[in-house]
């Protein structure tokens, strides 16, 4: 993520997890199907049982910068007599999708050890006696 | 373009959400600033869809609710003009790269040889158009380092705006140069001075388009009507006019012509951008240089016989000179503030 959309993320208080992670999480929700903006949203809420509840305008920036970088691809349609944009994962998106669900599981391994090893300090003395 | 649909027209909070957001978005091209509209109130009218069925019985409500999860305005809008920011350096900069490329390899296949146009002898005058043609270079290459040094930047959009507009004057001066230089090259070689007065039309249109840029903004930002009748009774209210009723008062007690005349000067002055100057006076000097490769070489026979040496260390001071004065005058206008302020790495607080 670059650092104008970081600091923009930052300024409005979106807390360091999700900013991080907010491409990896679009490309996931989109790699289910093409959908337009507030379909992403609502899909990401739902899919995190209501903890990723983000400001909703700060998806559509996002979005257009993973569309400039080749990683989805948009296309519009008319709903209703509004146009609606529809984005969808390039293959290039698949990839990047895979790399980063790749470090997240690594990242997850690594950090649920170190708490699974602290929490058995705790229950039992040290682990090392 | 439709940016929104039937249901909820009107002044209901989603377009009044609608006008806010356009606002803040004037930084944005006409068509991409479209399109992000679109995006917004389809989004607006689906949340507002939804929220009718669940938590707000009526529309109004509805949209009320959908407007504030949406987020402030201005916040939105600084977020798409942080994306765009980025956009707009790149785009930038692989133009001002494409041209200057253009132009060094135009320039090594016509050769070195000087532009045959025009008949001044005046040494001094000669001098002046080679230092103007210096300055241009100078400026051109300190450009294309400064360019490639931010392109990596994370610059705010009015940063990423000042830059496009130094690169766009710089390459569209260097187009005019090398279109002047292959019209004296032909010229030389026989040919017509079509590309020459091509040349010069180029300069021309940069300088109009400048000019004509100047005056839509001058438009925009201030009601000449208003500030005229304000400035005159002395009591300047909108804060852009009260720089302008100090200038104003200095023309106190002189006829009301001179008055308008003055308020006019000053309201140009405070208004013009550096761009805009370097547009003319790059044009100005890109001309002068086409004038100037017709001199070089009357200007050596006439230097050796007035003492070659001391006519050619004046050459070699003013050449010197001139960088500096391309640094003073040109980089401003191109973005050099970038490297001294935090605009060039990463701000907080973008727009």
């Amino acid at each position: 993520m670059d650092n104008g959309l970081h600091s923009y993320l930052d300024s409005l208080g979106m807390s360091a997890d999700i900013r991080g992670h907010l491409d990896g999480l679009i490309l996931a929700v989109l790699a289910g199907g093409p959908l337009h903006g507030y379909a992403v949203i609502q899909e990401l809420r739902r899919r995190s049982g209501g903890e990723f509840d983000l400001p909703e305008g700060t998806v559509y920036p996002a979005l257009q910068r993973l569309a400039n970088g080749g990683l989805i691809e948009s296309s519009w349609v008319t709903v209703s007599g509004r146009r609606r944009r529809i984005y969808r994962l390039t293959t290039s998106g698949h990839a990047a999708l895979d790399h980063e669900r790749a470090a997240w599981r690594r990242f997850a391994d690594a950090a649920g050890a170190i708490f699974a090893g602290g929490l058995s300090a705790a229950e039992g003395g040290p682990a090392n006696g | 373009m439709a940016e929104h649909s039937g249901a909820g027209a009107g002044h209901g909070p989603i377009e009044l959400y609608l006008t806010s957001v356009r606002a803040h978005l004037t930084g944005l091209p006409t068509r991409r600033r479209a399109r992000v509209m679109a995006e917004i109130t389809d989004h607006l009218y689906c949340a507002a869809a939804d929220l009718t069925d669940d938590q707000a019985p009526d529309d109004m409500r509805a949209e009320a609710e959908a407007v504030r999860r949406f987020g402030a305005p201005d916040e939105v809008a600084a977020g798409w003009l942080a994306v765009h920011a980025g956009d707009l350096l790149r785009r930038a900069v692989w133009t001002w790269s494409c041209t200057l490329a253009a132009v060094a390899a135009a320039t090594m296949a016509t050769g070195a040889g000087p532009l045959l146009i025009g008949g001044l002898v005046n040494p001094a005058v000669t001098i002046a158009l080679f230092v103007a043609t210096q300055t241009a270079c100078a400026t051109a290459a300190v450009a294309a380092c400064l360019v490639w040094l931010v392109r990596r930047s994370c610059p705010t959009h009015q940063d990423a705006v000042h830059v496009r507009r130094g690169c766009v004057v710089s390459a569209g001066a260097l187009a005019a140069a090398l279109v002047l230089r292959v019209g004296g090259v032909l010229t030389d070689h026989g040919g017509d001075h079509g590309l020459w007065l091509a040349g010069v039309a180029t300069c021309a249109g940069i300088a109009g388009a400048g000019l004509v840029s100047t005056v839509r903004q001058l438009r925009r930002a201030v009601s000449l009507t208003a500030a005229i009748r304000s400035l005159l009774d002395y009591r300047p209210e909108a804060p852009r006019t009260r720089a302008l009723g100090v200038a104003a008062r200095l023309a106190a007690g002189r006829t009301p012509r001179s008055r308008r005349v003055a308020l006019l000067v000053c309201l140009v002055a405070t208004r013009v951008r550096d761009w805009q100057i370097v547009a003319a006076t790059t044009a100005l000097g890109t001309v002068a240089a086409a004038q100037l490769g017709a001199m070089r070489d009357g200007l050596t026979p006439s230097l050796a016989a007035h003492g070659s040496l001391r006519a050619g260390v004046l050459v070699a001071a003013v050449e010197l000179a001139s960088v500096p004065l391309a640094a003073a005058t040109l980089l401003p206008a191109l973005g050099w503030r970038l490297l001294w302020t935090d605009g060039i790495r990463p701000r907080r607080q973008p727009g």
